[in-house]
């Protein structure tokens, strides 16, 4: 199944860096969305329904990471899209969290193996 | 100084630059490092709050800022300097998230700012941090400094 994914990061650089190891792990991909916070991601999400990944920061302004996630999980639409949240900050607390949200996790730096180990974490496989 | 937060800051700064740049450290014993003072350095500050309160400062040379930005990215031309600036402050708060787990241990959550750029030459970081590592790469010496006021009693990781 190819993958449409996306990518939530309120820094274009991280962005681009994320979509980068994204080309390196060898999933197929077939389209990578865009989106600056949380906010926009939920705009991104209704618009492109196509969308069966979510790669996301923890913290952006407006909206971050983990409550986006809370509202994916709430709108029937999109409560079981796989999603990987990706951050430099990375407590204990902070992953129990996010596992309790069904989102799997991967600290910054990230290498292509490490982001496919998260990606079939996410998805089950 | 603290020297376990030293040797934190150490490994920090080798882990994010090799797995984000590409850049290793060059051997102890291959070169004398240059003396900082005599380059023009860019200084980058993360502040931070939650676990604790402070600030970490990394400093490199301005002549690494475009290949530490290119390797980052993974592009062969050159990059607008917005875009570099931008990379090396990712750099930064990517060794912030990563040294502060070591230093307070994995269960301490904190928040950090978004990074900045505080000066761009003859910053002195000195003895205004609790610990300060510096990592020789081939590409240029690297600085990290870290003040930190942790808000229990807890201990390194």
């Amino acid at each position: 199944m190819s993958l449409n994914v996306l990518v939530v990061d309120d820094s274009p650089v991280m962005r681009k860096m994320v979509i980068r190891v994204l080309g390196m792990s060898g999933l197929p991909i077939e389209s990578v969305h865009e989106a600056c916070q949380g906010r926009e991601a939920l705009d991104v999400l209704a618009r492109e329904s196509a969308i069966n990944l979510g790669l996301f920061d923890v913290n952006m302004p407006i909206l971050n990471g983990e409550d986006l996630v809370i509202h994916i999980r709430a709108e029937p639409k999109t409560a079981a899209l796989p999603v990987v949240m990706v951050s430099t900050e990375g407590s204990v607390e902070r992953i129990e969290r996010l596992k309790r949200l069904g989102a799997a996790f991967i600290r910054k730096p990230f290498g292509p193996e490490a982001l496919l180990d998260a990606i079939i974490c996410a998805t089950g496989g | 100084m603290n020297d376990e937060w030293r040797v934190a800051l150490s490994r920090a700064v080798r882990d994010v630059f090799e797995n984000l740049c590409f850049m290793l450290p060059t051997p102890t014993s291959a070169s004398v490092p240059p003396n900082p003072d005599s380059l023009s350095r860019v200084v980058l500050a993360v502040d931070f709050t939650g676990a604790g309160r402070g600030s970490l400062h990394l400093t490199l040379p301005d002549s690494m800022i475009a290949g530490v930005a290119s390797s980052m990215l993974g592009e062969d031309g050159p990059l607008e300097l917005s875009e570099q600036y931008d990379a090396v402050c990712e750099l930064a708060n990517i060794v912030c998230g990563n040294v502060l787990p070591l230093i307070a241990g994995e269960r301490a959550v904190f928040d950090l700012a978004s990074p900045r750029v505080i000066a761009t030459m003859d910053a002195d970081l000195g003895d205004l941090f609790d610990a300060s590592a510096r990592v020789l790469m081939d590409e240029g010496l690297v600085c990290a400094a870290i003040s930190l006021e942790l808000a229990g009693a807890q201990g390194a990781a």
